[in-house]
């Protein structure tokens, strides 16, 4: 390492003097000498924009700019901005527009703004989305950004602010989410800004290989190294010496060894991981481990893998037939048809792609237990694996979820903070963990690939009468049955086929293993249905429209798995809901297109797509929650819940809120800590919602319940005349509050402290033969339109909007659905046009090709669908799967522009190109 | 990152100097936008190795600056901002097709950072270049991945083999087509070359991109005043609106009269190892009058010797595409 020398800078307006090695990036040094840590590292390579601070006055990429080279300059970083007491004005209008999801890139684009801001106080919004297009964001698709940068650029001109008149109630309005505040200070601790004394780094080594044979792992050489404070390796597990079995997720129907035992499977998967004093004598580390291995032939793509003489990653072979679901009479259905269309198609692997990495701190405590922060989804599960794997008791690990800087189903119990922990229980001394991006790119798990064969079957009128589906899931280096099985469900579509046959089959690859991905199975289902029924309606000479509307699911209607439906059941609604937009497209493209010269290389299209996807639990267990009216009079709610940036955590408090009549800050959630909110939860986002929030509606009418008749007690009245208002029990203009009631109850012994159940009730597991059964209570319903520009010269393709209309029964908080969606479409548009993971090459955020601000189209977002009788509050929630109709309608709409029919996607220029030429 | 000792130079000489004292140890710092980042990821092998000592060029006095005299033309310093250059008033106006370049450039805050110098000698993008892990061609290995692995998008169709690495700077086709000079700097001698003769192929040099010796500094472009009558043209596509290299773009720089393209200079970027100037394609243009045919004849001579990969065949309509269109841009009036 390089020598320290003396390096004087102004940071927010403070002179500093530090020692540092002038090689190291600014952005470390702010991060662990400084502990500004509200500047984040999301890519460390110039191409994410977290990192981003003002460099005499100017926006600049902290992560490649070496102290060296600053020395003596001004910077200022988030924590500088609104210092002096209250929010930035950018910082408020980002809280009160929304424009908060996960935030971790919230930062970055306030710091960028202002940069922008004191340039000029009034920029145009080319000016806006130029500066803010190297900022990536997961989770917003930019349009609330972009509002809030303007709703902050005019208070920040001193402007008055918008203020929205109150009201009663807090379900059904628009609620900036809770935590918004503290991360738009950049105050929010994530996993990667923890940081303890004699802390150890972890690293991980990783295989080289896709497929190997480990004949044997050397790490006496490493050891030696001073600095270096221990190893896990597959030969020194404490599971195999207990005897457990080393897996990373017990109890999934899958064998994924925490750390390779003695074969690997797919490139990048960990071998060893070491504890060590600094990062630098962890790499060091690593490059002294040896390895000795037998490489074997892999196999990469589904295609490949279904080939009778592929590499065989198990004995028991590369395909696992997973689920078949047969409803009437297949060959019936085809006999009856008047058309039929048959073809495969192909979805490839999506990235999550969130933007803070992998990240956790574990430890154990005085007491000997085991003690882990990290930014996982599903802390319950991560404390399972990890008492597991040590042989302890449950209560022997906790496990706290750290705010996640975007999940969408890919931070669940994953290798990251598992071998973290484990590393922290053998060398008995704090270890962090941080994939860089490369690391994150490569080993996350991803939307699973999917090759699909789908033969429809319809008669002249329109009807479907048959689909046979065969879908082959690229799982991956591991097999796990469950997003297989999503698929099976959602062959068929949001629409009613009398006769159906779907086999559905896992096949292992030699690639990191896939996983959950939200919108997952009707995303790849969406792309090729929903282009069979385009290519149906084009023989009969159907309006596309007409042919799903005559076909969608109706109250009443069964599914292929003999599921009777009978709530919320929109379909229909969100059809109808767009047919405005969907037609009034048709006539600008047909103008456009009129008016355009002939020789114009653009072409305007507009393309249509339902989706659906099963929606609840996977089992009958129900999940519990506490509430409990504290001695102050505000409301503590402890439940499984985990904040992921969606606003659950919100919309859970304004049910809380709602039923017991107290203000949305007088209501504490505690969730996603397993010592103090023990309530195991299995599944995330809003689906959550309606579960916990039906635990806790419960727990809270008991609640009531003896508060009612406590406080009729004392205002000497009968019960029914006791209400909940404004922090207090009322009765005809009289008013009891809620911390006077509390100090009451405990006088007569009256328990303060309730608990509530809830569970999906109706699912019974689907036959493995025939799919029947009950896979889930809901399904989420929706359909879009898109309109796109297409440039038969040079493959380009620009979404132009994007309409979208969803089943959400009651919505609890419209500002934050509404963002879940923009969301939802962006990471779909992506999926469609930018996004390509290419096993054991994508390494940078770059090369994978998130949508930018550039990419977002205009989005406009529809509510529609009844009140879904069994939920709390009649909501279903609809955020997350607005991803599964977008890649199809966008390339619907490509094929309306151009005939070009794009069965594998995404749609980059070189393939739009190829199809343009087969077209 | 591979740690490095950082040395504030003061003038041009005594970085070529510096660069001289450390010799195959130590290399220029601009903005530090692409050499850092090959620090941080340690892209070496037999043949490339990360240096120890940066030698700053940021400290070097009036290096950033851009000077225009008429009749003479431009002059941009090697440490001239591509934000800079990209809002020049004068650029602007004159050398359009150069702010065009600029504009196309990574990102606002990537050209903040980034120097012409630094622009014109970074590294190709090549994606198995650019991992650690495989020892290319390029790196002192024995194989070029690219040939029998994925080169769709930033890999050659012209000129290239053994190594099919694209060039990717924006601004050098952009310059060239403006027929500029470039002045070099070592520890006792100066020269001045055109831009054009700066760059090479992978046959002639297969580790380096350009001409510079060990201990050489790029000090200054030189751009010459264009004719009268002379427009210029930079198209660039990309997999995502922005934010990315080329696939392919196309930069024409012509004199025309009456309609009538009188001279020319084309070069066409992201097609080969070096910015490629086509010269079949000039002298197809030189004397026509500038119409949809010619302009898709120039486009077809500029493309003629394509010798597409696997996988990237597209991208020879691609730049014609592009050609086509830069060339009847220019030459609207
Ligand atoms: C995400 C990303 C996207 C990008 N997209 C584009 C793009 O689309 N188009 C494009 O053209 N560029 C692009 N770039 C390149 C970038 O904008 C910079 O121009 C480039 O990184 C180099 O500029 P620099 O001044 O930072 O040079 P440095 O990184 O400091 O140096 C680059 C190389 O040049 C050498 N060097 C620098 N100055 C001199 C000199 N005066 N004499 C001799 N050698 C010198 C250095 O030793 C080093 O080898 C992109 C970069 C990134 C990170
Ligand atoms: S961390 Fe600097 S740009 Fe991503
Ligand atoms: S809110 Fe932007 S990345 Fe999550």
């Amino acid at each position: 390492m390089e020598k320290k020398s003396r390096i004087r800078l102004t940071i927010n307006g403070k002179e500093l003097e530090l020692e540092a090695e002038p090689n190291r990036s600014l952005l470390e040094v702010l991060r662990d000498d400084l502990g500004l840590t509200g500047t984040k590292q999301g890519c460390d390579r110039e191409e994410c924009g977290t990192c981003t601070v003002l460099l005499e006055g100017v926006s600049a990429l902290s992560c490649n700019l070496a102290v060296g080279m600053v020395v003596g300059r001004k910077v200022e970083t988030i924590e500088g901005l609104g210092q002096g007491g209250g929010l930035h004005p950018l910082q408020k209008a980002f809280v009160e527009k929304g424009a908060v999801q996960c935030g971790f890139c919230t930062p970055g684009i306030i710091l960028e703004t202002e940069a922008l801001l004191r340039r000029d106080p009034a920029p145009t919004s080319e000016k806006i989305t130029e500066r803010l297009f190297p900022h990536l964001c997961r989770c917003t698709g930019y349009a609330k950004i972009l509002e809030a940068i303007e709703y902050g650029a005019r208070l920040r001109r001193g402007e008055p602010a918008v203020v929205t008149a109150s009201h009663q109630g807090y379900v059904g309005r628009p609620r900036s989410a809770l935590d918004a505040e503290d991360k738009v200070t950049g105050r929010a601790k994530f996993a990667a800004d923890l940081y303890m004394p004699d802390m150890a780094y972890a690293k991980i080594l990783r295989s080289p290989h896709a497929h190997a044979i480990i004949r044997n792992i050397d790490t006496s050489e490493a050891e030696r190294i001073p600095g270096v404070r221990g190893f896990v390796t597959g030969r020194n597990l404490r599971a195999v010496r207990l005897g457990v079995k080393p897996l990373l997720r017990p109890g999934r129907g899958t064998f994924q060894p925490v750390i390779a035992i003695d074969r690997v499977r797919y490139k990048g998967e960990p071998v060893a991981a070491v504890a060590a004093d600094t990062r630098e004598i962890a790499e060091q580390a690593l490059a002294a481990v040896k390895v000795d291995y037998e490489v074997l032939e892999s196999v990469i793509g589904v295609e490949a893998a279904l080939k009778p003489d592929a590499p065989r990653i198990f004995p028991e072979g590369n395909v696992e037939q997973t689920q078949t679901i047969t409803r009437g009479d297949i060959a019936k259905g085809f006999a009856e048809a008047d058309v039929v269309v048959e073809n495969w198609y192909y979805t490839p692997f999506q990235e999550h792609g969130y933007i803070e990495p992998e990240a956790g701190l574990a430890y154990v405590d005085t007491d000997g237990r085991l003690f882990l922060q990290a930014c996982t989804q599903f802390p319950y599960q991560c404390q399972q694996s990890l008492a597991q794997l040590l042989g302890l008791k449950a209560e022997e690990v906790r496990v706290v979820a750290t705010p996640v800087g975007g999940g969408f189903g890919g931070k669940y119990v994953e290798h990251a903070w598992i071998l973290a922990a484990l590393l922290a229980y053998e060398v008995r001394s704090p270890v962090k963990v941080v994939y860089t991006r490369e690391e994150s790119i490569l080993s996350s798990t991803k939307r699973h690939a999917a090759l699909m064969r789908f033969k429809t079957g319809a008669s002249r009128n329109g009807r479907l009468v048959a689909l046979e589906a065969e879908l082959f899931m690229d799982v991956g280096a591991y097999f796990d049955p469950l997003v297989t099985r999503y698929t099976a469900v959602a062959a068929q579509g949001p629409y009613e086929i009398p006769n159906v046959l779907v086999k559905a089959a896992q096949v292992a690859t030699n690639v990191q293993k896939s996983g959950a991905f939200r919108g997952l199975g009707g995303i790849q289902i969406a792309f090729a249905q929903e282009q069979q029924l385009e290519l149906i309606a084009q023989q009969l000479q159907m309006d596309p429209w007409e042919i799903r509307y005559l076909n969608a699911l109706r109250p009443g209607s069964v599914t292929a798995t003999g599921h009777h439906l009978e709530e919320g059941v929109g379909i229909s609604a969100t059809l109808k809901a767009v047919r405005p937009y969907y037609e009034q497209a048709l006539q600008v493209a047909r103008a456009e297109n009129g008016s355009r010269e002939t020789a114009s290389t653009w072409k305007r299209g507009v393309g249509l797509a339902c989706g659906w996807r099963a929606y609840g639990g996977q089992s009958t267990d129900p999940t519990e929650a506490t509430v409990e009216l504290l001695p102050d009079g505000t409301l503590e709610v402890r439940s499984g819940l985990v904040e992921l940036g969606v606003g659950s955590t919100t919309a859970l408090a304004q049910m809380a809120a709602d039923l017991m009549g107290v203000r949305l800050e007088d209501v504490h959630l505690i969730g996603g800590d397993t010592a103090r909110a023990p309530f195991p939860y299995t599944t995330s986002g809003e689906k959550a919602v309606m579960m916990i929030g039906g635990a806790v509606c419960r727990a809270l009418e008991e609640l009531r319940a003896a508060l009612t008749s406590v406080s009729a007690q004392a205002l000497g009245c009968r019960p029914e005349e006791i209400t909940f208002k404004g922090g207090n029990a009322l009765q005809a203009g009289r008013k009891l509050p809620l911390d006077r009631l509390a100090a009451l109850c405990r006088e007569v012994g009256v328990p303060l402290k309730y608990q509530g159940a809830a569970r999906w009730s109706g699912y019974r597991p689907l036959d493995p033969d025939t799919g029947q059964g009950v896979f889930c209570d809901l399904y989420a319903m929706r359909t879009q339109v898109a309109e796109v520009d297409v440039n038969t010269t040079t493959g380009e393709v620009k979404v132009l909007r994007v309409v979208d209309a969803s089943d959400t029964g009651t919505v609890v908080n419209p500002i934050l659905l509404e963002g879940q969606i923009h969301g939802s479409i962006v990471q779909g548009l992506g999926y469609a046009l930018t996004e390509e993971f290419v096993p054991g090459q994508t390494a940078t955020l770059r090369e994978y090709g998130l949508p930018t601000v550039l990419e977002m189209p205009e989005m406009v977002v529809l509510f529609v669908g009844d009140k879904v009788p069994s939920t709390p509050f009649g909501a279903k929630g609809a955020g997350e799967t607005a991803i599964v109709p977008t890649p199809a309608a966008i390339a619907n709409a490509i094929a309306h522009a151009t005939r070009a029919r794009l069965r594998r996607l995404p749609a980059k220029p070189d393939r739009v190109l190829a199809a343009l030429r087969e077209s | 990152m591979k740690s490095f000792q950082l040395i504030d130079a003061r003038s041009p000489q005594e970085a070529a100097s510096l660069l001289n004292k450390y010799k195959g140890k130590a290399q220029p710092l601009a903005g530090g936008g692409d050499l850092l980042y090959l620090m941080k990821d340690r892209i070496e092998g037999r043949q490339i190795q990360m240096p120890d000592v940066l030698v700053n060029l940021e400290s070097i006095p009036k290096l950033d600056s851009i000077s225009y005299e008429k009749g003479k033309g431009l002059k941009l310093g090697a440490m001239a901002l591509v934000s800079d250059v990209e809002a020049n008033k004068t650029i602007r106006e004159r050398f359009p097709i150069l702010a065009q370049a600029a504009a196309e450039v990574a990102s606002p805050q990537l050209r903040n950072m980034g120097t012409v110098g630094g622009n014109l000698c970074q590294k190709p993008r090549c994606w198995y270049y650019r991992n650690a892990h495989l020892p290319c061609l390029k790196k002192g290995g024995s194989t070029c991945y690219a040939l029998e692995g994925d080169n769709r998008y930033y890999h050659a169709i012209l000129e290239g083999g053994p190594c099919y690495i694209v060039h990717p700077s924006d601004l050098a086709p952009a310059l060239i087509a403006l027929n500029s000079q470039v002045a070099l700097v070592g520890p006792k001698q100066s020269r001045t070359i055109p831009l054009e003769s700066f760059f090479v192929n992978t046959k002639q040099n297969l580790y380096q991109e350009n001409v510079l010796k060990p201990d050489e500094i790029v000090q200054e472009v030189s751009v010459p005043e264009p004719k009268e009558g002379s427009r210029g043209f930079y198209l660039k596509s990309r997999i995502r609106k922005s934010w990315d290299f080329a696939l392919a773009s196309a930069a024409v720089q012509m004199e025309i009269a009456g309609g009538v393209c009188r001279d020319c200079r084309i070069v066409l970027g992201g097609v080969a190892p070096l910015p490629y100037r086509a010269k079949d394609a000039e002298t197809a243009l030189k004397g026509k009058k500038i119409n949809e045919q010619v302009a898709l004849k120039v486009a077809e001579e500029a493309l003629k010797a394509a010798q597409p990969m696997s996988m990237n065949a597209y991208k020879v309509d691609l730049a014609k595409t592009l050609l086509k269109r830069a060339v009847l841009q220019a030459g609207k009036v």
